[in-house]
C-alpha cells in the first residue's frame, strides 16, 4: 500500500507532515473498518436509549429466553434483555476505555518529559521509579490499586490508568531522547525558551506520533483489563448493564443459557479490535517505514 | 558471563526495594484500620478500645511508617510476609501451598503459546502473504483483543460441555490443566507467531545466511544453525514479557476454572479486605516477575555474546 501511495505524494504540492500521516492512515484499509466500527459502537453508547429496543433493567418476565426475533441475544437469567443490557454497556467500557487512557496518559507524559529532558538525576530517579513500577504486570498494578481504593468501576477506570503509567513513561522518555539532540531544540533553547515551553512546544509536539499509537492501543487494553476486573466482582456491582459483569453473571448459566455470557464478549472483542486496528492504520500513518504487511 | 550475570544480580536490589516501597506505601495510604478489620473478622465485631489498642501495639501499627517498613522488609528478607487476617495463617505459607498449581499453569500457558506461535510464525515467514500467514495475522488481532476470561467461557463450553473432552472446572489432575493453559496461550500465541514471523524474515536477510548459502550449506543446516537461532532472540526476550502475562492472567483464569492458585488467592484477598495477604502476594508475585526477566535476559546474554561484551 506504501507503494501504490508514492506517486500520489510525489504529484501534489507538499503538506504538511501531519496531513501526509492522516492520509497514510486513511489509506490503511484495516483502519477504515476500524473506524466504521467504533463509529457504530459510539453511535450505540450515545444513543443507547433510543436504540435499545427495551429498558435494560426491566424485567421481562421470563428468564433465560433462547435468542429471537423479539429478544435477539436472549434473556438474562432474571429475565432482562441481553442485547439492550449489551447496548448500555458500551457506555461504560467506551468510558472506562477514554478516561482511564487519561490517568495513565497525564502523568506518564509528564514523567517521560522530564526524565528525558532533564537527564541526570531527574532522569535517574524517575527510571529508577518507572523500573519497579514495571517490576507488576500491570493488572498485578491494578489489582493493588483497587485493593486501596475499594472494588467499584471509577476505581478501576483510575486503577486501569495508572497502572499503563509507566508505560507512557518510557515510551516518552525514549522518544525524548532520540529528539532532544536535534537542531531544532538546540535553536529553541538558543533563543532563550524556558524549559516548559521547550518540552512542550517543541520536543512533545515532535514526539506525538507514537503516542498517539500507543494511546490507541492502550484504550483497547484498557477496556479488556476493566472488563476482567469487573468479571472478577472488583469493578462495576450489579445490577450494572458491565460487559465483564454481564459475563460473569452468565458463567454459571452457560450449559443451558450460553448467549447471557457471549454477547457482552463478543461486544468487547468487537470494539477491542476497532481499536487495535486504528492503532495499527495509525502505526502506518506516522511511520511510513512501517510497510502495511 | 560471570561478571554479567552477578552484575545483574546485584542491580535487582534496588529494584526489589523499591518495589517492596511502592507495595507498602500504597497499601498504608489505605483508608481502613487494619486491627479493626481484624477484630470485626474474627472476634464477630466485639472491638473493645482496650483490645484495639492492644492488637494495633501487637501489629506494631502504632510505630512510625518508616519503621513499619523496615519491619515489612526485614520480614520479607527472611521469608516472613506476616499473617493473613482472616485465615490467620502465614501468608508465605499460603502463598507456597498454591504456588505449584499456579507456576503449572503460567508455563503450560507459555509452553502452548510457543508450541503454537512458533511453527506458524516460521510457517508464515516462509510463505508470506499465504493463508498460513493470514491465519497468523487472525490471531494476533483475536489474541490482543479477546477477554481471556470469555476464552475460557467459550472452551468450557465447547470442550467440556458439548465435547465432554475435559473438565470444567477444578481438578488437580493432568487433563485439568488443558482448557486453562490453552486459553491463556492462545491469547499470546499470535504475538509470537508475529514477532517470530517478522524475525525470522529479518534474519533471512542477513550477511551470515548468504554466505552459509554461498559455503553450500544444506538450507535445512542453514535454517536450524544460523536461521532459526538468530531468529529466536527476540523471541527469547520477550519471554519474560510473555510470563508476566502469563502470571497475570492466571488471576483471571483461575478464577473462571476455579483452580485454586495464587492469583484467585489475591482477588479474594481484595475481596475480603486481607490487606497483609494483598501485601504479601503482590509482593510475591513482582518478585517472581522480575526473576524470571532476570533469567530471561542472562539467556538473552548466553544467546547473543554481543550483549555480554557490549558497552
Amino acid at each position: 500500500m506504501a507503494a501504490d501511495l508514492a506517486p500520489i505524494a510525489a504529484v501534489e504540492a507538499p503538506r504538511s507532515p501531519w496531513r501526509q500521516s492522516m492520509r497514510r492512515f486513511l489509506a490503511h484499509k484495516g483502519a477504515r473498518i476500524g473506524l466504521l466500527m467504533l463509529a457504530a459502537w459510539l453511535i450505540m453508547a450515545v444513543g443507547a436509549p433510543y436504540i435499545a429496543p427495551y429498558d435494560p433493567n426491566a424485567l421481562l418476565g421470563k428468564a433465560r429466553l433462547a435468542p429471537s426475533l423479539a429478544n435477539w441475544f436472549g434473556t438474562d437469567q432474571l429475565g432482562r434483555d441481553v442485547l439492550s443490557r449489551v447496548i448500555f454497556g458500551s457506555r461504560i467500557s467506551l468510558t472506562l476505555g477514554f478516561v482511564s487512557v487519561f490517568f495513565g496518559l497525564v502523568p506518564g507524559v509528564v514523567l517521560g518529559l522530564a526524565a528525558g529532558y532533564f537527564g541526570g538525576w531527574t532522569d535517574t530517579l524517575i527510571s529508577r521509579f518507572i523500573d519497579a513500577m514495571l517490576a507488576f504486570p500491570s493488572i498485578i498494578l491494578a489489582l493493588v490499586i483497587i485493593a486501596t481504593l475499594g472494588p467499584g468501576i471509577v476505581n478501576v477506570m483510575i486503577a486501569v490508568g495508572i497502572s499503563a503509567v509507566p508505560e507512557y513513561a518510557r515510551l516518552v522518555r525514549g522518544s525524548v531522547l532520540s529528539v532532544k539532540a536535534q537542531p531544532y531544540v538546540e535553536a529553541a533553547w538558543l533563543v532563550g525558551n524556558s524549559s516548559a515551553r521547550i518540552m512542550f512546544r517543541h520536543i512533545f509536539a515532535n514526539i506525538n506520533g507514537p503516542l498517539i499509537v500507543f494511546t490507541t492501543l492502550q484504550v483497547g487494553n484498557a477496556i479488556l483489563v476493566g472488563a476482567g476486573l469487573s468479571f472478577l466482582g472488583l469493578g462495576a456491582q450489579p445490577p450494572t448493564s458491565e460487559w465483564g459483569l454481564m459475563s460473569s453473571e452468565g458463567r454459571q448459566f452457560l450449559q443451558r443459557a450460553w448467549w447471557i455470557a457471549a454477547s457482552p464478549g463478543l461486544a468487547i472483542l468487537s470494539v477491542v479490535v476497532a481499536f487495535n486496528l486504528i492503532g495499527d492504520g495509525l502505526r502506518s500513518g506516522f511511520d511510513p517505514k512501517v510497510r502495511v504487511r | 558471563m560471570q561478571r554479567y550475570v552477578l552484575g545483574r544480580i546485584v542491580q535487582l536490589i534496588p529494584v526489589l526495594l523499591l518495589v517492596s516501597l511502592i507495595v507498602f506505601l500504597i497499601m498504608h495510604a489505605l483508608p481502613g484500620d487494619p486491627a479493626v478489620l481484624m477484630l470485626a473478622g474474627a472476634e464477630g465485631g466485639m472491638t473493645s478500645p482496650e483490645r484495639l489498642a492492644e492488637l494495633r501495639e501487637q501489629m506494631g501499627l502504632n510505630d512510625p511508617l518508616a519503621m513499619q517498613y523496615w519491619h515489612f522488609v526485614s520480614g520479607a528478607v527472611t521469608g516472613d510476609l506476616g499473617n493473613s487476617i482472616r485465615f490467620r495463617e502465614p501468608v508465605l505459607t499460603m502463598i507456597l501451598s498454591r504456588l505449584d498449581s499456579t507456576v503449572e499453569l503460567a508455563l503450560f500457558g507459555l509452553l502452548c503459546s510457543l508450541v503454537i506461535g512458533v511453527p506458524l510464525g516460521l510457517l508464515a515467514a516462509a510463505r508470506q502473504g499465504g493463508w498460513i500467514d493470514a491465519i497468523c495475522m487472525s490471531l494476533s488481532y483475536l489474541g490482543a483483543s479477546i477477554p481471556v476470561y470469555w476464552l475460557g467461557l467459550v472452551m468450557i463450553f465447547v470442550f467440556a460441555f458439548n465435547l465432554g473432552w475435559f473438565p470444567a472446572s477444578g481438578g488437580t489432575t493432568w487433563n485439568s490443566l488443558v482448557l486453562p493453559s490453552l486459553s491463556l496461550g492462545l491469547i499470546n500465541a499470535g504475538l509470537v507467531a508475529r514477532l517470530m514471523r517478522s524475525s525470522m524474515i529479518e534474519v533471512q536477510g542477513e550477511d551470515y545466511m548468504r554466505t552459509g548459502r554461498a559455503k553450500g550449506l544444506s538450507p535445512g543446516l542453514l535454517l536450524r544453525r544460523h536461521g532459526l537461532k538468530n531468529a529466536l532472540i527476540p523471541v527469547v526476550t520477550i519471554l519474560g514479557l510473555q510470563f508476566g502475562n502469563m502470571l497475570a492472567g492466571t488471576v483471571v483464569t483461575e478464577t473462571v476454572f476455579s483452580r485454586p492458585g495464587v492469583g484467585r488467592l489475591v482477588v479474594s484477598a481484595i475481596l475480603s479486605k486481607d490487606y497483609p495477604l494483598v501485601q504479601g502476594a503482590v509482593l510475591f508475585l513482582a518478585t517472581v516477575y522480575v526473576t524470571v526477566n532476570l533469567i530471561v535476559d542472562i539467556t538473552y546474554a548466553w544467546l547473543d555474546p554481543r550483549i555480554r561484551y557490549g558497552r
